[in-house]
């Protein structure tokens, strides 16, 4: 990255400029899209009820702020629910490169590109409707035990859905088998994007596949790999709403109620506005932190950094 | 490239071959789902739809095609896919090339400037009445300007033009090419796939988005997006769980008993959503699975 | 580059299409109305009749504007609002002044509205923020459903026929009513598929499934939240998880000692109402929690013999209650329609309203249009015959009339009285009901020697054996009733997710033991939720607010 282009020669300062120049039209629209909204911020600091303005609400300086950081009463297990989903996250955020790279190394066109399209499809349908499928499978009259009771492998029927101990890897699959597909599309157009001729070298030179997949592929994919997972980092507190969301139950509530879950519950009861806008705040703060801290180690480790 | 066929590149192949095809299989059953509900009989598909056909009828497709403005919808929808995606793709990629020009004055702060964008947000009523005054309400280009510039995708584009052999560019540059032509003439081609990848990953956005079109558009019937419709009916069904909550009785009586939407008209319109995207994908699809070949461009 | 002119011309030509207002002259004005309803509008048998009458009777067309959550606060917040909105508190409006009072109006525009005295004097009272004036308009004012409709969807739900199979025992309590259902699963046929019997399944990973079913029974409503219970007979609050005696226990012992009998799909936890209806389509079920739910299984089974028996029906125990009788003095209180401070033209919205409270509107909605769906008889209003079968046959046609389609908004209930001594509805002739039964229901009526299922209950009441929600005062309540604090709603908003937790335990625990452990630890969460405190709150306020409206009585 920042080691890749030496600079041959040095520009005029003229130059430079002219990139500037071109930026910012994009910069502009970054400006008015994103950060004028901004000024919402400021209604975190009054009881703003939607109909009434801003002048006339009653200021409550920091409050909510302060209402949200001394919630002891459910913030320790959703914040725990959140930490481990964002973490299994990172455990399995290789899956898709490695996916990509098998169906690389199908050779059969044909085979190659079916696999890719099918693979993507359960992205387009939304998590109500998986959930409706996921019951139609798991539940105690389902296919599912069906199946197993017939084989002999279970005695009783059992409802996965309902099982508390299960959530963080039931759920994790279910994220896994819905976006797998979709995710690995960049990867493969990163391996596009890998000179072919390096691998004809190395072809040349005596190594074998794996060899190439190890010292070539794998280290191109590399760069794009490590941007997507420190910006998942920066997201991990706003993992999977919709999908917890429809498959939470009474059963399943303490494990899967994570940060984005607890703030939509309170914030449904209270239709606090102010309320949701600070603990935005908080979320973005801790959001881009953690992103840049990430951004550092990662500088630190591998000499390299994307912001 | 050449390989040579060893015991152990044919057991790879095998198991690469089998893990692949089974994970289509499962990935296939949603599809499948939604496309046996859909000609069930609606009688039948009472009772529930797992693996095949419950009688077979025209019933839902009828009902949703039946719908009062579905084919403007369909329109609006292609529309701003279209127009969505075309000024998507060409901002991402040449505020990415930017980006990675390390002469770029202020490049660190713009740069993140930009990125810090995915992780902030004015809440739903400030960026309202901020696009209200932008006069942006009941207009279709609220479709695809705010969108327009994606921190996410410049990203990806950034990274992938890094990437890139860095002698093509500088040769361009010391023929005294300036940036623009550079772009056009050298980086494009080389970033075909990224290019392809972020248009299809902004095509599948506008295509399914639908919170803008409720949001900002919700009072122009003319200006309803097909996934709109779609959400209205999803929404039915949390509308009513939510009501079920509230546990207004009344409420609850009519909307369970007046059916709301049947599950059937829900599924079709899900379908329907998601076919076009599959007619259009094989077409993008090989930009980004084949490899291309960096001495072709060298030229 | 010609190919690429020429796609960018076609693309303005669609913008331009896409932009370009549609000019059409009406030559009459346009009254809109936002409100989180669903009007149909989208519907082949929109307009309906009824509206167009609605229409005329003002000389105005009505533009409904639907809003969700989201849309409804984007538009209070914007401050652009339509003529009429609908909301369900009114505290907002109030706070910010966003109603314009209708006072100065009522004379010239609405005397039909003032009609409506006790209705307006408790709204003057408690929604006017202080100055007495009338800021809001509230739909289906007075006595409910009188006779108890024509079925139940609360009491002993039963398969049909497999309960006359068992000689119809009667059934006096729930313990009772379980040994009903173990008895007929085990008469039960089993399903095509070959999945199991159960007594009932509920969708319940909401609150609602598990509360409702005693909840009716036993003569409570809910109210905001599930914490409280309104007793329906005298309108005074209980504790509904603290007090051992509520429905929600009553409940919770019931779904216990169902789920020990193996009676309780083991799926409950995990069901939406469609899956519920799937499997009782199936014919899985034997009972129900509510009859909404599961009235899958008798379409199912009358698609393969129109006679079949096959259905979930109530039966009736001493001293059960029944939904219905209320009179709603102040109508539906969360359902508050005020004219907004961006209306165009004011008179013409009271006008508006003035038709929703007038008796010719109120009987074409209830009963359609006289000389077209029904007319006097000996002096005595009477509806065609061709409109009786209209209504069995349903479908488009006869929700192209409207009838019973705007419950939400109109002025007064089904069984106020009209001014020719009818009530609006005049569905309500026995005769007409039985005409209109089922084969299922039908064969019940027959069984018991009455007109109508609901029937059964109406003469228990009528004999004193069981009640009803005369004396319900909630909806006044509600309206009248302060704001929880934020505290109060935080408790409460605790408690329901301390509950909703606790119910598998409960519901699944091993034995009593572990049931009365699993109460134990419950009440003693909830005690440390904050559970005295918004009682406190509650019963105060509630109260006070009940005392209060009793005084203006």
């Amino acid at each position: 990255m920042s080691s890749v282009t030496p600079n041959i020669q040095i520009k005029p300062r003229k130059k430079q400029y002219q990139l500037l120049l071109m930026a910012a039209p994009f910069l502009l629209l970054v400006l008015l899209f994103s950060y004028v909204p901004l000024f919402g911020w400021s209604f975190s600091l009054f009881n703003y009820r939607p109909g009434i303005s801003l002048l006339e609400s009653k200021f409550v300086g920091f409050k909510y702020f302060q209402m949200f950081l001394t919630d002891k009463y459910d913030m320790y297990r959703v914040m725990k629910n959140t930490v481990i989903f964002a973490l299994i996250g990172y455990l399995v955020s290789p899956l898709p490169m490695i996916f990509a790279i098998m169906l690389n190394e199908v050779k059969h066109a044909k085979y190659k590109k079916a696999v890719q399209t099918i693979s993507t499809m359960p992205n387009f349908v939304s998590w109500v409707i998986v959930y409706s499928l996921m019951f139609t499978i798991f539940s105690t009259d389902g296919v599912f035990n069906d199946i197993m009771m017939n084989l002999g492998l279970i005695s009783s029927p059992t409802n996965v859905l309902a099982d508390k101990d299960a959530v963080y890897w039931f759920q994790t699959l279910l994220g896994q088998w819905k976006n797998l597909g979709w995710s690995s599309i960049i990867y493969l157009a990163a391996i596009a994007g890998i000179d072919q001729e390096m691998y004809e070298a190395a072809s040349i030179d005596g190594a074998t596949r794996f060899q190439s997949i190890l010292h070539i592929t794998i280290p191109s994919l590399m760069p794009t790999f490590i941007v997507l997972l420190l910006l998942s980092i920066g997201n991990f507190v706003n993992v999977g709403f919709d999908q917890y969301f429809v498959f939470k139950n009474n059963v399943t509530a303490a494990n899967i109620e994570v940060l984005d879950l607890y703030v939509y519950r309170i914030g449904l009861m209270n239709s606090d506005y102010s309320y949701g806008v600070a603990i935005g705040i908080m979320k973005s703060f801790v959001s881009i932190a953690l992103l840049f801290i990430a951004n550092t180690l990662s500088k630190k480790v591998r000499g390299t950094s994307i912001v | 490239m050449i390989h040579r066929k060893t015991p152990g590149t044919v057991a790879a192949n095998v198991v690469i071959y089998f893990l692949l095809g089974f994970f289509a299989l499962l990935c296939l059953y949603p599809f499948w789902y939604l496309v046996i509900f859909t000609f069930s009989d609606p009688g039948e598909a009472l009772k529930g739809v797992s693996f095949w056909f419950r009688g077979f009828s025209f019933y839902n497709v009828e009902q949703v095609l039946r719908l009062q403005g579905i084919d403007r919808a369909l329109l609006n929808s292609v529309l701003r896919t279209v127009l969505g995606t075309g000024i998507t793709v060409f901002c991402c990629t040449f505020l990415g090339y930017l980006f990675s020009k390390q002469e770029m004055p202020g490049r660190r702060f713009f740069y993140r400037a930009v990125i810090i964008t995915m992780y902030v947000s004015g809440g739903l009523i400030p960026t309202y009445l901020i696009y209200r005054s932008y006069g942006l309400t009941n207009n279709f280009l609220v479709y695809i300007l705010p969108g327009a510039v994606s921190a996410y995708n410049m990203i990806l584009v950034k990274t992938f033009v890094e990437q890139l052999p860095p002698a093509l560019e500088e040769a361009a540059m010391i023929d005294g090419a300036s940036y623009l032509r550079v772009f056009f003439q050298v980086i494009i081609p080389l970033s075909i796939p990224i290019i392809a990848t972020i248009a299809i990953f902004s095509a599948v956005g506008q295509w399914n988005s639908w919170f803008d079109n409720h949001i900002y558009n919700t009072n122009s019937p003319p200006l309803m997006t097909l996934q709109y419709q779609l959400y209205k009916f999803l929404n039915e069904a949390q509308r009513l769980a939510a009501l079920l909550k509230e546990g207004n009785i009344k409420d609850v009586e009519a909307a369970v008993t007046q059916q709301l939407t049947p599950k059937g008209v829900r599924v079709t319109t899900t379908l329907f959503a998601a076919v076009p995207i599959f007619l259009v994908y094989p077409f993008m699809q090989r930009y980004f699975i084949k490899g291309i070949m960096v001495g072709a461009v060298k030229g | 580059m010609r190919k690429f002119l020429s796609l960018l011309a076609v693309v303005a030509m669609l913008v331009a299409m896409l932009t370009g207002v549609v000019a059409e002259t009406k030559e009459r004005e346009t009254l809109t109305y936002g409100s989180l309803l669903n009007m149909n509008t989208d519907k082949p048998f929109y307009p309906t009749k009824f509206i167009k009458h609605l229409e005329d009777m003002i000389d105005a067309n009505i533009e409904f504007i639907q809003y969700d959550n989201d849309t409804l606060k984007l538009t209070l917040a914007s401050g652009d609002m339509p003529d009429l909105m609908m909301v369900n508190t009114a505290s907002t409006i109030i706070d910010g002044r966003l109603a314009v009072a209708m006072d100065d109006y009522l004379e010239e525009y609405g005397p039909n509205i003032l009609k409506f005295e006790k209705r307006n004097a408790i709204m003057r009272e408690f929604v006017s923020g202080g100055d007495g004036k009338l800021y809001f308009h509230t739909p289906s004012t007075g006595p409910e459903e009188m006779t108890g409709g024509v079925t139940s969807w609360n009491g002993y739900l039963v398969r049909w026929d497999l309960y006359k199979q068992l000689g119809a025992p009667a059934i006096n309590s729930d313990d009772e009513y379980i040994e009903v259902l173990k008895k007929m699963v085990e008469i039960a046929p089993k399903p095509a598929n070959g999945a199991p019997v159960y007594g009932m399944g509920l969708h319940g990973s909401q609150q609602w499934a598990w509360n409702i079913r005693a909840m009716a029974n036993e003569g409570y409503s809910n109210s905001t939240c599930w914490a409280y219970a309104i007793n329906t007979t005298n309108t005074e609050v209980i504790q509904n998880y603290m007090d051992l005696s509520s429905p929600f226990w009553s409940n919770m012992r019931f779904y216990y000692k169902l789920n020990q009998a193996g009676l309780l799909d083991p799926d409950s936890y995990t069901m939406t109402g469609d899956q519920v209806g799937e499997k009782a389509a199936n014919g899985q079920y034997v009972g129900s929690y509510c009859s909404w739910y599961t009235g899958g299984l008798y379409d199912a089974a009358r698609k393969e013999d129109p006679n079949t028996l096959a259905g979930i029906i109530a039966v009736y125990g001493d001293g059960m209650s029944g939904w219905y009788g209320s009179n709603h003095t102040v109508g539906w209180s969360d359902k508050l329609t005020f004219i907004t401070k961006s209306c165009k033209n004011v008179p013409l919205a009271v006008k508006f309203l003035n038709a929703l409270d007038s008796d010719e509107l109120n009987r074409i909605h209830y009963s359609g249009v006289q000389g077209e769906e029904w007319d006097y008889v000996d002096g005595v209003p009477t509806l065609f015959p061709e409109t009786v079968a209209l209504r069995q046959t349903g479908g488009e046609a006869w929700q192209h009339t409207g009838i019973n389609s705007f419950n939400n908004t109109i002025g007064a209930s089904a069984y106020s009285t009209a001014e020719d001594g009818s009530f609006y509805s005049l569905w309500d002739d026995p005769d007409l009901k039985y005409s209109g039964l089922n084969p299922l229901e039908k064969d019940y009526a027959d069984f018991y020697g009455v007109k109508y299922p609901a029937q059964v209950h109406y003469n228990m009441v009528q004999e004193g054996k069981a009640i009803n929600q005369a004396g319900n005062q909630t909806q006044a309540v509600q309206l009248g009733l302060s704001v929880r604090p934020d505290n109060i709603i935080r408790i409460d908003s605790r408690m329901e997710e301390i509950v909703n937790r606790a119910i598998p335990t409960l519901v699944s625990a091993a034995d009593q033991d572990a049931f009365d452990a699993a109460q134990a630890s419950l009440l003693e969460e909830l005690k440390a939720a904050g559970a005295e405190e918004s009682w406190a709150w509650w019963n105060e306020n509630w109260n006070g607010t009940l005392a209060k409206i009793n005084s203006l009585e």
